[in-house]
This record gives structure tokens, sequence and C-alpha cells, in this order.
């Protein structure tokens, strides 16, 4: 299958109609597609995928509604219809395959929409029912993801390195399917429901002759059995298969949001610090408006201060005054009992009148002085009561101790501020939904690998109790084929079938390890060609087709950066591609994303042999046309930029360059 | 005698209802678990302002606290204004109500003052305050 021509009308950012040529020369198989983000790549791939299979994948690898595909400026002007054709030429014929959606109003929905599908093959329509089947023959939408993928798909591979041993179901069925084993295991699985029929029919009979009727008893309540094991089992299966694509896409949507997930990171730990500051703030506030109750008095503290202070000051005066004025007392009555005696106290000898005339002096200023000293004793009394209201205040620092909090607390909130300039910052990056989005789907990711591994410990538990039914029963048909009266003509056709089918068996373990081995080798050719490491030395292929890389030492490497990992995926898909039993282009979307110059290098240089027809659909970002364009040297049939047109919102492709 | 000895003291006492939009100021700041709180503190405010309303401006209060079972109930309020207006310590309640108008009016203004910590508005001086500590 080689691309001709791609044509859309109002498909995604594409208003009206847009014709991209893809047709390339055997020499120059690569069509190199420009554009920046948003710009209308993915939308291409999209539109090759949707005309082919009526499916598109969206970000995260979900199917979109076809109704989200229209072109909403078409929409808005009342154009209700949508269409992509595709030409292309496969094994000499002419296809022309057009997918076409129309409405007769303006559709809300997928339901709103007429659906047209036509294919012309060498100019002729064929029947709209068979359109599907032929399109299948031709490019079967499981192996289309080894010829149509993106940087999302390429995860998928990517877990056939971090689990050699189990490759997702979805992957491993897909390789088997390009390598054609498929229609091998279709004719052993028929072989065996043959034998299984034969043998049937002859425990039949053995019943019909009456025959030890416990053994045919037994063998038809183990086939019962067996039967209800494989129920079990393939029923085990179907939820392993759907828990794994949903792994799968789950697992997409997780390193699509790898970026932002440092940052929500960030986010919750910043949030936290939040949370916790303002708990902090909170209980400072709390513990703030108690002690506000308790020491509401703090504005008269100073006040309080010194009025104890000079309180303590008059009351100290006062003692000394009480203590002078007892002495004054003292001398004064002393001086009374003189002058009332006329002889001294001391000496009793007689007091002469110069004398009584001095002590009389004395005595009055004395007096005179206990009349002053009197006066300010009020005062002294208003001291001891003011000491006495005041006591209980004393020493109290309310307002200072209230200051101290609130500076904590405009600390605190100063850097709550900051935290919330910070989260402002870091939630315009990350939009909220895109984080309320992550954590669900980590959540959901968690989920389903504990549901995959309850169901795979299911299955291996059926599995055994299966072998060992379908041991007891093959015990069972042995001994019933030896009865007296068994037919031996049936006898012999099961007998007959069963070697067959083991033949198959075998045949079919030795053409997949054949193929397994050539697709080894291929992978490892092309690893080697497009690592830029040292030291490797083969890509070895496990028998459930995982991925194991092994150095000149023969040791398997466990450590593998991201890029490296995506160089192996695309090593594989190249060896897969050219194993296959057909060929297909292959349209690869914004692939380099996690590579270093010198993988992308060598994954340009390799690029045109992927297949007959390449299509690299690259951002600015990791393709630099002034750096890489060598690396594709002589390779490249045609070269376009998807840019916009204008001011508006719409996509156009403009040609750079054409063979 | 005190110029009011004719009077009788309160049992209750209020807010005229341009006090009460102070109050209502003051607690909305957030500082306080209770109006009564912010009504306590604005009786220390005047108190430290040696300031208190007159009469006339609390004519027509409406009775809100009980003084000597709720806002005085463990007589702080009577030892500090028996120490700093003794003249008016036979009407502690009377002058509880009046004190506290003067000192909410004092703290509604200065709270309104923008970026103004409570502490500062209640007179913490950083530089005497500091000073002060560093004494001790």
């Amino acid at each position: 299958m080689l691309l001709r021509r791609i044509e859309l009308l109002n498909f995604g950012p594409f208003h009206g109609r847009t014709v991209l040529d893809l047709s390339v020369s055997p020499s120059s198989p690569v069509v190199l597609v420009h554009g920046e983000n948003e710009r209308g790549k993915t939308s291409l791939a999209n539109a090759i995928r949707w005309c082919l299979y009526g499916r598109a994948r969206g970000r995260a690898g979900r199917d979109l509604t076809t109704f989200s595909l229209m072109n909403w400026e078409a929409l808005h002007e009342g154009t209700y219809n949508m269409s992509v054709k595709i030409a292309f030429e496969h094994e000499g014929r002419e296809f022309i395959l057009t997918r076409h959606v129309q409405a007769s109003h303006r559709p809300a929905r997928d339901a709103d929409l007429e659906k047209i599908l036509t294919l012309e093959i060498d100019g002729n329509v064929q029947p709209t029912e068979r359109v599907r089947e032929i399109v299948s023959g031709i490019l079967h939408e499981d192996i289309s993801r080894f010829f149509l993928f993106d940087g999302e798909m390429l995860g998928e591979y990517e877990d056939l390195l971090n689990n050699p041993d189990r490759a997702p179901a979805i992957v491993r069925r897909s390789i088997e399917q390009i390598l054609g084993l498929p229609a091998l295991e279709l004719a052993a699985k028929d072989l065996e429901e043959l034998r299984t029929e034969a043998e049937r029919r002859q425990l039949q009979e053995a019943r019909r002759n009456n025959e030890n009727t416990k053994l045919i008893k037994d063998a038809q309540q183990k086939e019962d059995e067996l039967a209800a094991t494989d129920r079990d089992i393939a029923q085990y299966q179907d939820i392993q298969r759907q828990l794994e694509e949903q792994r799968s896409s789950l697992r997409a949507q997780r390193d699509r949001f790898s970026e932002i997930q440092t940052e929500v990171k960030l986010l919750d730990e910043k949030e936290a610090q939040l949370h916790e500051i303002a708990g902090i703030v909170n209980e400072m506030r709390l513990q703030c408006r108690i002690f506000l109750q308790q020491h509401w008095w703090m504005p008269l503290e100073k006040r309080i201060q010194m009025e104890l202070e000079s309180a303590e000051k008059a009351d100290t005066e006062e003692r000394t005054h009480m203590r002078e004025m007892a002495a004054i007392r003292q001398r004064v009555e002393g001086i009374q009992k003189i002058l009332s005696g006329s002889a001294c106290d001391l000496c009793r000898q007689d007091v002469s009148p110069s004398a009584t005339h001095r002590l009389g002096a004395d005595l009055e200023e004395l007096r005179h002085r206990l009349v002053e000293m009197d006066a300010s004793a009020s005062r002294s009394h208003r001291a001891r009561e003011q000491l006495s209201l005041l006591r209980q205040f004393a020493g109290s620092q309310g307002l200072t101790e209230l200051h101290n909090r609130e500076t904590e607390i405009r600390r605190l909130r100063m850097s709550q501020d900051r935290l919330a300039r910070q989260i402002d910052e870091i939630e315009e990056r990350v939009r909220q939904h895109e984080r309320v989005e992550v954590q669900r789907i980590e959540r959901q990711y968690d989920e389903c690998i504990t549901q995959l591994k309850d169901v795979s410990r299911s299955l291996e538990m059926r599995e055994t109790q299966r072998s060992a039914v379908h041991a007891a029963l093959e015990r069972l048909r042995q001994r019933i084929r030896g009865l007296p009266k068994a037919d031996r003509r049936l006898a012999a056709e099961a007998i007959a079938l069963d070697a067959l089918e083991r033949l198959f068996e075998m045949g079919i373990q030795s053409f997949r390890d054949e193929v397994r081995r050539d697709v080894e080798i291929e992978a490892t050719r092309i690893h080697q060609s497009l690592t830029s490491e040292e030291g490797y030395d083969q890509l070895r292929i496990t028998e459930q087709y995982g991925l194991v890389l092994v150095n000149k030492e023969g040791r398997t490497i466990h450590q593998r950066s991201a890029g490296s990992e995506q160089v192996l995926a695309l090593s594989l898909i190249g060896a897969l591609n050219r194993c296959a039993t057909r060929e297909a282009p292959v349209v690869m979307d914004t692939p380099f994303g996690r590579l270093d110059v010198g993988h992308r290098a060598n994954i340009l240089k390799f690029a045109p042999s992927f297949g007959p027809q390449v299509v690299l659909l690259v951002q600015s970002g990791e393709f630099d046309r002034s750096r890489d364009m060598e690396n594709l040297a002589g390779k490249v049939s045609r070269e376009v930029r998807i840019q916009r047109d204008g001011a508006s919102d719409r996509s156009v492709i403009e040609s750079l360059r054409e063979i | 005698m005190p110029a009011n000895a004719d009077l009788s003291d309160l049992v209750q006492i209020g807010v005229t209802s341009e006090a009460q939009r102070d109050l209502d100021l003051l607690f909305n700041s957030g500082w306080f678990a209770t109006q009564q709180d912010a009504y306590l503190l604005a009786i220390a405010v005047a108190l430290a302002n040696d300031v208190i309303a007159t009469p006339e401006q609390v004519r027509g209060t409406e009775t809100r606290y009980s003084f000597f079972g709720g806002v005085d109930k463990d007589g702080k309020v009577r030892a500090l204004i028996a120490a700093f207006r003794p003249d008016d310590a036979n009407l502690p309640a009377r002058t509880a109500e009046r004190l506290a108008h003067a000192g909410l009016a004092i703290l509604a203004q200065r709270i309104s003052a923008e970026d103004k910590l409570l502490s500062e508005a209640l007179g913490y001086d950083d530089e005497a305050q500091g000073r002060g500590l560093t004494d001790l």
C-alpha cells in the first residue's frame, strides 16, 4: 500500500477543502510535514486513521467522536459536512477511499450524522458492505499500530522492555498478527475442535453400547468440568485483555501528564505548606483572643507600672516618716517629763531656767513637726490603697507579648502570601482540571494494576486446574478407546486428529521461533544503526515478545533512559515492518520528543528505510530544519508546512519542496 | 463629696448605636472572641488615655451586659477605676460604660488605620518597649 493523496473537507483545523499530495519516489520515500503544536499534524494522522477505520485517537489514546473532528468554523457557517478522501495504490491497483459525514441540521453529537463510506478500485465503485472487509484485508486495524503511530503508541512498545516476560496482550496479538501467526493458530484450533468432536462421538457411541457406565460417566463429568474451566479461562482472558488495554491507555495518559506531574506534586506540597501555616495562624489567633481576654488591661500596663512605682515610693517614704515620728514623739514625751518635774531624768539634777526655756522651744518645734507629718499621713494611705488595688496587675507584659505574637502572625501571613502567589503561578501552568485528571488517572492506574494481578492469579489457578482435568480426561479416553465394543474407526480418527494437532502446534512453535529470530536479528541490526550508545550487543526477543537488551558480555541491561527505550521501541517496529507479511506506509506523528540530538540524527538517517513510504509529522522542537535536513539527505520527496491562515484559527498546508 | 453622689449605679451597661458600630468594627477585625472582650479592652484604652465620654454622650444606651456578673465579675474593672478615677469609684458601672464608649471610639479609629497591629493600636511603642525590655 502506498498513499498517493489525501483530501480533507472541513476536517479538524482544516477549513474547506485541503489537498496534500503524498506520492513519493522509491529512492526518496519520505514526506516531511512540519507544524507547530495545535496546528493539525495529529489531525492529519487522524484523518488517515479515520478514513481507513472510522476511528480517531485523541490525547491519551482515547477514541474521539466523529462530531468532535468537524471543523468548528464550518459548523458555525452552517456547513454540516466533513470528509476525508485517500487515494492509494495497492498491488498494482488504484484505490480511492472516501469517508463522509453530513447532517441536515446543526449536529451536536455523532448520532446526528449520516455516515457514508465509498471505495473505488480502478474506477469501479465497490459494494458498501464489502468496503470494511477490503480495507481490513489491505491493512487490518489491529496491525495499523505498526504503520500509523505516535509518541504515545511508542509507550505501548516500551511495555515490552519493562516487562519482557509479560507483554501486554494487545501488543502480543498485534505482533503475531503482523507476522501471520493467527492463520496457523486458527488451523490448530480447528484441529483441536475436530479432535474433541471425534472424542465426543466416541463417548456417545460407548454410551449407546452401555459399556462401563461408570467410566463413561466419569469421562462425561470431566468433559463438563473441562468445558466449564475453558469458559472461565476465556472469561478471565477477556478481562485480562481489557485490563491490559486499559493499563496501556492509562500509562499513555500518565506519560502525557509526566511534565505536569512534577508541577502537581509541587502544587500539592505548596498547598500543604499553606494549609499548615493557615492552621498555625488560626491557632495563634485563637490563642491571641484568649490572651486578650486574660490581659484586657494591657493598654494600662505602663500607667499601672508607673502608678505602682510611685505608690511604692510613697509607701517607703511613709515608713521612714513613721519611724521619724515615733522618735519625735518619744523625744516630746521626754521633754514634757523634764519640764513637769524640773529635774533631769538621767542625772536627777535641777534644770536651770535657761535650759527649761530651751527645752520649751524644742518641744514647740517638735510638736509642730508632728503636725506636719500627720498631714502627709493621708497621702500615704492613698498610696497603700493604690498598691492594694494595682498589685494584682503588677509585672504583666501583655502588650509586649501580644506584639510578639502579632509579629509572628504577620511573618506567617507574609509566608502565606508568598505561597499563595507561587500556587497561583503553578496553577497557571497546570490547569485545575488537568490536575484532577492526573490524580484520577494515577488512582485508576493503581486500581488497574491491582485488578490485573488478581486476574492473572485467578487465570494461573484455572490453567493449572485445566491441565489436571485435561490429563484425567485423557486417561479416561484412552481407557474408553480400549473398551471391547469401541468403534475402531472413531478411535483412529481421534488419534489421527490428536497427532495432527500436536504436529500443528509444533509447527506453529517452530514458525513462531523462526519469525521471532528473524525479528530479533532485524531489530538488533536496526538498533545498532540507531543507537549512539556503545556497549550494546543484541536485542533479544522473549517468547512473550518482550524485549531484552544484552551487552557484549551477554548480560541483560536493565537501566535505560526514556530516550533509549524509544529507540528500542522504534527498532522493534522497524523490524516487525520488515518481517511483516504486508507492506504499508509508516506515518510517525511527533516521534522524536524524548530523543537526544545523537539518537535523533540516527533515526532520521534510518527513517527512509522504515518502509516504502514514510510520512514524518514533526514540530520545530524536535526537528530543526537547518540542522536535521542533512540526515534525510536526498530521501525527501515532499516537504510541507502546516500553518495558521493569517489571523484565523484555520490551518493551511504550504508546500516547501516537491519532487 | 463627688459630683455624682446623688446618682445610683447601674446593674446593666451597654452601648449607644454609634458605639455599637465601633464595636462591630472591632469584633469583625477577628481579634476578639466575643464583643464583651472588645468592650472590656475599650475600657482599658480609655483609662490609659485618660478620656471618658460625657453622660450626654452615653444617653440612649441599649443595655447589653451585666456589669457585676459579667463585664466585671472578677472586680478588676472596679479596681482600675478606683485606682485611676477614684472620684468615680462609687459608680463603677456607669463609669465603665462611659469609659467603654470613649475607648471604643479611639480603638475603632486606630484599628481602621491600614496595616496597624492591634498592639500598636493599643499603644505599643516598639522603640520604647524594646528599651524597657533591655532595661529589665
